[in-house]
């Protein structure tokens, strides 16, 4: 038995069913990508977070990779080098679904804007740093006023 | 067990196995993402359908990976874990899209 029918004789009689089941999740997922796409292009008026792009991707590569189940069931195509393909496709799929609301998540903390660091510590440029000091401060003043303490 | 897996793959049976292991606990470690989301942005509020449906989907496709993973490991499915393995399918596309529906509607 070759590759290619492999995959029908496994699932025998719901060889079929798989089929259908497998072919609404790639319907499922594409209409997904596309409400995500309306989504975005509402709520994100000023850009486009990141996370959002990577999700969208990740819900398109994830539709396709339902549908290359459906090929795969009814042994469509078959042989060693589409066997590696599809292998690395759903890790593909997988990982960019999972990159995207990784950044979707990190990106509430630093205000929906990506790339930024999660922490941001204000630091002063050194001469309005040294200046910032209490005693320094204060003989800079009464410099700047000619004044002096009695 | 797996002998009729490893015979008719050969060695490609271990890319196979790998891969989908790989996938199947990628799309959990989404699952996570997506729950972590909903408990940073929203906090004490409620999550909203969107989003609620979005996780379910997500919990759903791991489900039917894994169902599928058993049936290529040449554990034959019956009649209940085969319907689980393909209501897991249609529950991921239906809700999925549902979803990503209301995350749509709620901002309009």
């Amino acid at each position: 038995m070759g590759i290619a029918t492999y995959f029908e004789y496994l699932f025998g009689g719901f060889a079929i069913p798989v089929m259908i089941t497998a072919f609404i999740a790639f319907m499922g997922f594409l209409l997904a990508a596309f409400f995500v796409q309306k989504y975005v292009k509402k709520f994100y008026i000023a850009g486009v977070p990141e996370g959002w792009k990577y999700f969208y991707i990740g819900l398109i590569l994830n539709a396709l990779h339902q549908l290359l189940e459906v090929i795969y069931t009814f042994g469509i195509i078959g042989g060693t080098l589409s066997i590696l393909f599809f292998s690395i496709f759903q890790i593909v799929a997988a990982g960019i679904l999972v990159y995207g609301l990784y950044l979707i998540r990190k990106e509430i903390n630093i205000g929906m804007v990506p790339g930024m660091p999660l922490e941001i510590e204000e630091e002063l440029p050194p001469e309005i740093e040294e200046t910032n000091k209490p005693k320094k401060a204060k003989k800079n003043l009464e410099d700047e006023l000619d004044i002096k303490e009695d | 067990m797996f002998d009729q897996f490893f015979s008719i793959f050969g060695w490609l049976a271990y890319p196979i196995a790998i891969s989908t292991t790989i996938t199947i606990l990628l799309l959990g470690v989404a699952v996570f993402f997506a729950f972590k989301y909903t408990l940073a942005f929203y906090g004490d509020r409620p999550t909203p359908k969107s989003w609620i449906l979005i996780i379910t989907a997500l919990v759903s496709i791991v489900l039917a990976e894994t169902g599928e993973f058993f049936v290529l490991l040449n554990i034959t499915p019956g009649i209940i874990d085969g319907s689980i393995d393909l209501s897991a399918h249609i529950a991921a596309g239906v809700t999925m899209t549902l979803g990503c529906y209301y995350l749509y509607k709620e901002v309009v």
